[in-house]
């Protein structure tokens, strides 16, 4: 276990929802690690000459090595520290679930919510947004078990829960800065309630308050 | 093996590059499987409902279950016939790398193709050029040019997989459109890992013939 753990550095920037997934599988496992806030106005060697290829955070450098993309590094992870925490499932076709899923988040997610982000209030956008966290609450009908836990993973949280729970602290954010009007997802807000309340999360997510100034700066005084 | 081989579909389109790089898969692993040529013009039911949230293809349906996206498909034929062929690198690291470069390919490369197919030839390729230029550096510190051509040495691994279709394609697409690749001066070691693509036997069945490729990319062309 000890050696593994050595030399664990995460370049991460606290809004960044993309840092918040590592921090929290992290935190989940346990993993023992260096964190270094990356200013991204002034990129650091470290940064340039880890990610040359795309000069972005979260990375993560285990044993010198870094491992790049959020998606991929929570990947990582789970592969090098299965005992505690495991966040992909053990079956194949589940796998290929939370993978599609993951995709989906990346892809479409993820890009209408950025494009929500830059449209000052686009009713259209916004409801396609929506209609994509319908896809969500579609795939947590049909992955989840709701006597089992409110999450993907049922009980305890796993791979899809851990690429989702950036929005448990950003979707309110937007939402009282920016006045998003997010979709009726009862299962999707039980998640997201239950990642709020999750011991992990709470040291990896940002306080609401604090990503409302951000938001505030950043998106909303355009 | 036998009850894993049991009721294997792929719904595909044989120009499709992401159909061609699932097809590669189950002919490295030997998996019999009954291909369903899909008219995208015209959806199938069956498309539709193994794959409502993008209606594309391909999709591996196994066991009445679909699985959808290329680099998905791949990896779950990789994970449940482990035995003949592996795919991804054992090393968590390397596995790491492998998911990386597929990610660029699909964000970059095949963004940039994309968008020089929509513009008609007319978008700037140099982009293109300078990403391919990223992936020779990739094939130069994960490959082992003593060992073989591919980034998994003498055979094909999954980044190879996943790069495979591009050996018939960006052929097609530089002598009906003027691609301009990037020069096997530029990037000799990926010339040759195309080269020995077009020469593995799972990749000539795979694959299309470049000038049936290019004959689909002319007509198009015709279309607009």
């Amino acid at each position: 276990m000890a050696s593994r753990d050595q030399e664990v550095t995460l370049l991460s920037a606290w809004p960044s929802p993309y840092s918040m997934r590592v921090k929290l599988a992290l935190a989940l496992k346990g993993i023992e690690h260096e964190d270094l806030p990356q200013d991204l106005g002034n990129k650091s060697k470290i940064l340039l000459e880890s990610n040359p290829v795309h000069k972005k955070i979260p990375v993560l450098i285990h044993k010198g090595k870094p491992i790049l993309e959020s998606a991929i590094i929570v990947h990582y992870i789970d592969e090098v520290w299965p005992e505690t925490s495991p966040l992909l499932p053990q079956d194949a076709f589940l796998r290929a679930q939370h993978r599609f899923w993951s995709d989906f988040i990346d892809k479409k997610l993820s890009d209408s919510w950025i494009r929500f982000l830059r449209s000052n209030d686009d009713a259209a956008v916004n409801e396609e947004f929506n209609q994509n966290c319908l896809l969500i609450e579609g795939a947590l009908a049909e992955l989840g078990s709701e006597e089992v836990g409110p999450f993907f993973g049922g009980a305890s949280m796993s791979f899809l829960d851990v690429l989702l729970a950036p929005y448990a602290v950003w979707i309110p954010g937007v939402e009282q800065v920016m006045g998003l009007k997010p979709a009726k997802c009862p299962r999707f807000h039980k998640l997201l309630a239950a990642v709020s309340e999750h011991p992990s999360a709470k040291a990896a997510l940002p306080q609401v308050e604090k990503l409302k100034e951000f938001i505030r700066v950043r998106f909303a005084s355009k | 093996m036998a009850c894993h081989d049991q009721d294997v579909t792929l719904l595909s389109f044989w120009p499709s590059p992401f159909s061609m790089r699932v097809k590669l898969a189950l002919l490295l692993k030997g998996i019999e499987h009954e291909d369903l040529s899909q008219d995208l013009g015209n959806k199938s039911k069956l498309l539709l409902e193994s794959n409502p949230v993008h209606k594309k293809v391909p999709v591996l349906i196994h066991k009445g279950k679909p699985i959808a996206e290329s680099a998905i498909i791949v990896h779950y034929i990789d994970e449940v016939w482990p035995g003949t062929s592996p795919l991804l690198p054992q090393d968590a690291f390397l596995r790491a790398q492998h998911r990386f470069w597929t990610d660029f390919f699909e964000k970059k490369i095949s963004d940039s193709l994309d968008r020089f197919i929509r513009s008609n030839g007319a978008a700037v390729n140099e982009e293109f050029i300078q990403d391919c230029l990223l992936l020779e550096g990739a094939l130069a510190e994960l490959g082992d040019e003593e060992e073989g051509p591919f980034f998994g040495g003498a055979s094909m691994s999954f980044l190879d997989v996943m790069l495979a279709p591009s050996a018939v394609w960006i052929p097609a697409l530089e002598q009906v459109m003027g691609l301009k690749p990037a020069s096997q001066e530029q990037c000799p070691r990926l010339h040759k890992l195309f080269g020995a693509v077009t020469e593995h036997p799972s990749a000539k069945v795979a694959l299309p013939q470049i000038e049936k490729l290019k004959e689909f990319t002319q007509a198009r062309l015709v279309r607009k």
